[in-house]
This record gives C-alpha cells, structure tokens and sequence, in this order.
C-alpha cells in the first residue's frame, strides 16, 4: 500500500487520466480506504473546474488591424535593407563594378582639370622675369626686340593666308548645304 | 530506427500543420498572407498573454509585440514543429519578459500589478458573461473568476505557464513540452506542484471549494 504523499503526487495526473494502469490501480486504491486523500482529490478536481471555466477574453476590433499595420511597416523596413545588400550574389559584382566605374570617373576628371587648370592659369611667367627685361640695357632690349618682330607668331594668320581661310570657309558652307 | 521514427513525426506533424502554406507564402515575401495566420490565432495568443499578466491592456500589446516577432524572424521557422506551437512559444516568452518587467517596476515604484490602471478579469468579466441573465450569478461567478486569477498571479511563471496552458488553453502534454520547450516528465510535475498552489491558495481566499 502506498502512502498519502506519494498518491497526492500523483492525483494530478490521476485527474487528467494519463498515469500508467498500475499506477492508476494504485491510487483507486488507496482512495477507497484513505478519505483525506479523497478530499484532496476532490478539491484538485473542484480547482480544475474553476480555471477550466475561466472565460476567454475576446480581441479588440481594431487588433488585427493594428498587428498588420506594424507587420507592414517591419517588411518595409526588410524589403529596404533587401534591396541594398541582397541577393549578394547580383549585388556584391554590381556594387564592386559601380565602384570601379566612380574611381576611372574620378580619374579622367582629375587629369582632364588638370589641362584645363593649366590653360586657365596665365602662364607663369613670374614678374621676375619682367624685372629683368626692364633691366636689361638698351641694346640687349633691342635686340630682343628684333628678333620677336622677325619671329612669326605662331598663332596668329598671316595676312598672305586670310583670304585662303575664308574661300575655304565658303566651300565648306557650300558642301554642307 | 529512432530516426525515422522522428522523421516520420516530423511529418506528420507538418501535414497536418494548416498554417503551414500562409508562413511559406510569407517566408517568400508575401506579407498580406500573415494577416491569414495573425486571424487564426490571435484570440489564443491574447488570452495566453492575458491569463499570464491578469491585465488586458498589458496583454494586447505583448500580443502585437509577440505577432511582430513572428514576422520578424518568420524565416528562421523550419516546420519542425507546428507554426501554432512556435507562435505560442514566443508569447508565452514575451509574457514572462513583461511581467518581469512590470513586477520589477512595482519593486521599485511600490505597486502591485493589478493596480497599474489597466483593466483586468473584474472589469472584462462581461465580456463572456453575457449570456448570464441572473445578476446575482452573474456578479458571483465575476468575483470568483477574479479571485481564481488572483491567485493564478501569485503562482510562479513557470508554474503559471504550465497550469494556463493545460488547464485553461487544453493543450495536451505532448504539445506544452513543445512550446516550453521542457520533458514531459517537468510538465506533469510542474503541473502538480501549480494545481496544487492553486488550490492552497483558492482555499485561503475562497473558503471550503
């Protein structure tokens, strides 16, 4: 015969009908000649009852709404962070050939400034230099002066080759038209 | 051949799983196929968190917070088990965490849970009692559901988790060992030692049951 702290231990599961055929055996038992063990069965089944009858809450109408708005605004947050870094199979090469692309770009207009700072800027042709002409004495200054008028200036047309220019200009004008 | 036999569970237990197609949908990217699953289980999930925090207010948001969780990590799930047990897992954690959170701040602020002015078993009771007509039995079996969730909150969580899921939800062994994540053996123990608390204190304020 089993004693009255080992069956209580078991009159919960008792009550939900799960303990093994002996020991279910055991217990009817016991029960049949141990009132207090009885009792306590009783009051076990009675407090089962009570938070078996417990009524179930019912959701506020506006719950679900609620809930899906939130979800919503979590899967827009997700899709964000999925569209800048996944799948990384398609974005790690897109982002690496972006970023090859920007430092070429950067490149090209850094030599490409470069040229053109250097035509900007007006030759630097320090003032030094022009001290030193006026410093220069008379017949050095005109000697100088002598060979910058017998030098031609690259740039500019001479008077010989204007009228060629614009006969070639016309021409031109002629076959486009 | 254990193995299989596990195998063989695991199956089982995902075909017959109905929620099964909506998480897969959703897995893909489709959102709107979780408001599917947020109908289905939201009034178990709120009365989960509502019998285990004994405030509504309190239990709705741990509810939302708990469905958010769910979406957020909706890809980690492997249909090892069923969604639902899943689902019920995370409310049964974030109700825990919250009623660390509000006993803490009671410790500190010097008040109880149930007078943090939000509305409990006292203030919802007509929600399902209704179809009481007699007031006088309406108002006892209010008062006696008050005190049975009284001394629900006095249990520990580990008890209440256990005597909520089985006594009031009617989940079997098999499936609150899943949610828990715990043997069946602590179950059924834990269940013992919670039914038995709960008729020692039911006994204290009640009287003779």
């Amino acid at each position: 015969m089993k004693k009255c702290k080992d069956i209580e231990n078991n009159l919960s599961l008792y009550l939900d009908d799960v303990l093994s055929k002996e020991d279910k055996a055991a217990v009817d038992e016991h029960l049949r000649s141990c009132p207090q063990c009885a009792e306590a069965l009783a009051r076990l089944r009675k407090t089962k009852e009570l938070t078996n009858s417990l009524h179930e809450v019912e959701p506020p109408p506006w719950f679900r709404k609620k809930i899906m708005a939130r979800v919503r605004e979590e899967a827009g947050k997700k899709s964000f962070l999925y569209k800048l870094f996944y799948p990384l199979q398609i974005k790690i090469p897109v982002q690496i050939f972006a970023t090859v692309c920007i430092a070429v770009l950067a490149v090209y207009l850094y030599r490409a400034g470069e040229n053109r700072f250097q035509e900007v800027v007006p030759s630097s042709v320090p003032a030094p230099v022009l001290q030193t002409q006026q410093d220069q004495s008379p017949e050095a200054k005109e000697n100088t002066s002598l060979a910058e008028r017998t030098q031609p200036e690259p740039n500019t047309i001479s008077q010989k080759d204007k009228p060629r220019e614009s006969v070639r200009k016309k021409e031109g004008f002629r076959r486009a038209g | 051949m254990l193995w299989m036999s596990n195998i063989m569970n695991t199956r089982a237990k995902t075909a017959k799983d109905e929620d099964l197609k909506y998480v897969t949908l959703c897995q893909k990217g489709n959102t709107e196929s979780f408001d599917v699953l947020v109908e289905r289980h939201q009034k178990k999930m709120l009365n989960i968190a509502y019998r285990m925090i004994g405030d509504y207010d309190e239990a709705c948001d741990v509810t939302q917070e708990a469905f958010v969780a769910a979406f957020k990590s909706i890809r980690q799930f492997k249909a090892e088990a069923k969604f639902s047990t899943w689902l019920y897992r995370i409310v049964v954690n974030y109700s825990k965490n919250r009623l660390k959170q509000l006993s803490g701040r009671s410790r500190r602020e010097g008040f109880s849970i149930d007078a943090t002015g939000g509305r409990n078993a006292d203030q919802l009771s007509d929600q399902g009692m209704s179809q009481e007509s007699n007031p006088g039995v309406q108002m006892e079996k209010r008062e006696r559901e008050a005190y049975v969730q009284k001394c629900i909150n006095t249990l520990d969580a580990e008890h209440r988790d256990v005597l909520i899921l089985r006594d009031i939800q009617g989940f079997s062994y098999e499936e609150i060992s899943a949610i828990l994540k715990v043997p069946d053996g602590t179950v059924k123990s834990r269940l013992s030692r919670a039914r038995n608390a709960l008729k020692n204190c039911l006994q204290k304020v009640i009287g003779d049951l």
